[in-house]
């Protein structure tokens, strides 16, 4: 996910006050459990979006005064406030990445063609850690497309050990070396 | 020639069996927005500036903007093929192009690509494109001449090589011929030329390679094109790629020519560039570092000292002014930073005097030295008879009375005009140049009608290589004007305007 500077911001702001508050892990799935509700719910996407201040407040307030602490709510009111909503997903992603940094954790994608079994992808996991020393949050994505191998997203960084990619790279040769 | 479907498998078989894979972690980011021949780029935390990336589909890009959230980049290629969210690879490296004697003889694009039809080019050294500039202690005053072949410059505005010359004036005037007569002068120098074509239309780059290969100077020249309808960054780049070629002659202990036809459509595309990327636009629009782009370009035209080997590199920018405004932007930022300029005017050149060069505010900042010495010596008599024409000129127009000395001022200013006109590729080697301007100062042409002079000039020529060619050889060999070889130029002036007669 693109994350914009704006939302890298935010992002830092509420990671700054819920680690002082020693409550990231809380707050880290609030933040997660209303994004999943929102995802489900067409009418709080709209009362979300109401340029009206005062009320929607107030609605929300009703809302979650329950289930969202008020440090989650508060930071909820100012990006409303601020018509910073669409930066929600992104704000949530950052958010996760300071909290993995901070407890030395990587987040890595393993692109594959067919689905990996446990013990690969645990196999995986710990060559991967090994060389990023760092503990790994390994996610599996299946694109049939690659035909083959493996393409490993880390931080940034691409391992392209793909069969496509190979070919791509044989017919490259193929034709610059029959001059 | 047989070629049989087993031996088509084993040379596949052989190249697929060498066939190597290398898979390294590379850092990607993905596209945001491309279009306009600039791409916004989301990751690449680590490009530096400047650097080379790699798009899909074989298009390469460069970093010009390293921003908090994106990079921006320019792109040397088709962005019709690329999208939102396509991968973007960083290289590690920075832009560069072939440079070498390969290169001699071709048409190339800014990436020294062929454009030509005449094969790849199988260079064997390669050179970024931005190079800084050789240090001070790496140089030497200008001391060479490079011989234009055209007889107002050689005689009053003399370059050097390793110098800096701009050519400046209104569309349409000969700014480029006069570069082009350069070029076609420099067969047999010991000079490799490049020409950069910036913004031009085709059929005109067309026509200057022709030129070209009618006199033979492809032999020793290489031409870089960009035409209109290339994408701004591909003008923006041309330059660079002319220096970085130039520069492998210099640092190889040669002689080079590059000409910058013109700096003007340089400047815009380059504005366009850096507005795309939303710098902050300055003065008409032009980015703020828009003196440094050309101070840095033609910083690199330089004479190298003996210890590198005293090879140069010759810089002649052109400028486009617009109505003859000298004092805008660009002209006013390209004079200032050059070692003189050649004035070309619109009035000169209707008025049939061609080259239309105004020698009164031309000038070349090296002088003299950038002259042998038989030139210097008949020169400094040419270049106060034009100056004492001038100042009688507007002045006589008002009055028909005037004395004999005035009257011969103005005579003879005539006839000095009639000699600096000079037809389109038609140079002309230093000592012939020289004969005929003795002619001209010492007063043979004085009684000789204005509207005969050109005719004479070319009879002179024809009985000077018939009769006396051992006066030009010894101006070509000595280099100066002795004693006994100016008598022996004065008689045999003399006895040519005894045969003129008629």
């Amino acid at each position: 996910m693109i994350v914009t500077a704006a939302a890298r911001r935010y992002a830092k702001a509420l990671f700054d006050l819920a680690k002082a508050q020693a409550r990231l892990d809380e707050v880290l799935a609030e933040f997660q459990s209303f994004l999943a509700l929102l995802d489900q719910s067409p009418e709080l996407k709209f009362i979300l979006k109401h340029p009206n201040d005062k009320q929607r407040g107030r609605v929300l307030s009703q809302l979650f005064k329950q289930q969202l602490s008020d440090l989650f709510l508060n930071f909820l009111f100012l990006v409303l406030k601020n018509r910073r909503y669409h930066l929600l997903p992104q704000i949530f992603d950052d958010l996760q990445a300071r909290h993995d940094a901070m407890n030395n954790r990587i987040r890595a994608i393993a692109t594959t063609a067919v689905p990996l079994t446990d013990q690969k992808l645990s196999e995986l996991s710990r060559e991967i850690a090994r060389y990023a020393k760092s503990d790994v949050r390994l996610v599996n994505q299946v694109d049939p497309s690659i035909l083959g191998g493996i393409i490993i997203h880390l931080n940034g960084q691409v391992f392209d050990a793909s069969l496509s990619a190979q070919f791509k790279k044989l017919k490259q040769s193929l034709i610059t070396n029959q001059k | 020639m047989e070629i049989t479907a087993k031996e088509i498998s084993t040379v596949l078989k052989r190249e697929i069996d060498k066939f190597e894979i290398t898979t390294n972690f590379e850092e990607v980011g993905e596209i945001i927005q491309v279009g306009d021949g600039i791409a916004r780029v989301y990751g690449l935390q680590h490009v530096m500036a400047s650097e080379l990336v790699e798009f899909p589909h074989e298009v390469f890009g460069m970093a010009l903007n390293l921003e908090e959230d994106n990079v921006g980049c320019i792109l040397f290629g088709k962005e019709e093929y690329l999208k939102e969210g396509d991968p973007v690879k960083r290289t590690g490296k920075i832009m560069q192009v072939p440079v070498g004697e390969e290169l001699v003889g071709r048409v190339v694009n800014p990436l020294g690509q062929p454009v030509d039809g005449k094969g790849p080019i199988k260079a064997k050294h390669f050179s970024p494109i931005e190079r800084k500039a050789v240090g001070v202690v790496f140089r030497q005053p200008v001391k060479e001449p490079l011989q234009t072949g055209i007889k107002a410059i050689d005689s009053m505005i003399p370059i050097g090589r390793g110098q800096r010359e701009l050519i400046i004036g209104d569309r349409q005037i000969g700014k480029s011929t006069i570069a082009i007569d350069t070029i076609l002068n420099q067969r047999g120098q010991g000079v490799y030329c490049i020409y950069v074509a910036i913004g031009q239309k085709g059929s005109t780059i067309a026509k200057v390679v022709k030129t070209f290969e009618e006199h033979r100077a492809m032999d020793y020249t290489t031409v870089i094109m960009s035409t209109a309808n290339d994408p701004a960054p591909m003008l923006y780049i041309a330059p660079y790629s002319g220096a970085a070629m130039g520069e492998y002659f210099r640092d190889n202990k040669m002689h080079a020519l590059v000409v910058y036809d013109d700096l003007s459509k340089h400047a815009w595309a380059y504005r366009q560039v850096s507005l795309l990327l939303r710098r902050p636009p300055g003065r008409e629009a032009y980015p703020g570092d828009i003196f440094y782009l050309h101070s840095r370009l033609l910083e690199r035209a330089a004479k190298l000292s003996n210890e590198l080997g005293g090879g140069s590199l010759t810089a002649l920018p052109i400028v486009e002014t617009q109505a003859g405004d000298y004092s805008a932007y660009i002209p006013t930022n390209v004079i200032s930073i050059t070692d003189g300029q050649i004035y070309l005017e619109p009035d000169l050149f209707y008025g049939g005097v061609r080259p239309a060069i105004n020698v009164g505010i031309s000038v070349s900042r090296v002088g003299g030295s950038a002259q042998i010495k038989a030139m210097k010596q008949v020169a400094g008599k040419l270049r106060l008879d034009m100056a004492q024409y001038r100042e009688l000129e507007a002045f006589a127009k008002f009055s028909s009375e005037l004395d004999k000395a005035t009257q011969a001022q103005l005579t003879r200013g005539q006839r000095m005009v009639e000699i600096l006109k000079q037809d389109q590729n038609q140079t002309l080697p230093v000592e012939k140049q020289i004969a005929l301007i003795f002619l001209g100062t010492q007063g043979f042409l004085d009684n000789v009608p204005v509207g005969d002079i050109r005719r004479i000039e070319q009879e002179f020529y024809h009985f000077m290589d018939t009769k006396y060619p051992h006066i030009l050889n010894s101006i070509a060999e000595k280099k100066e004007l002795t004693k006994e070889l100016e008598a022996d130029l004065k008689a045999a002036c003399q006895d040519f305007m005894g045969n003129v007669s008629a």
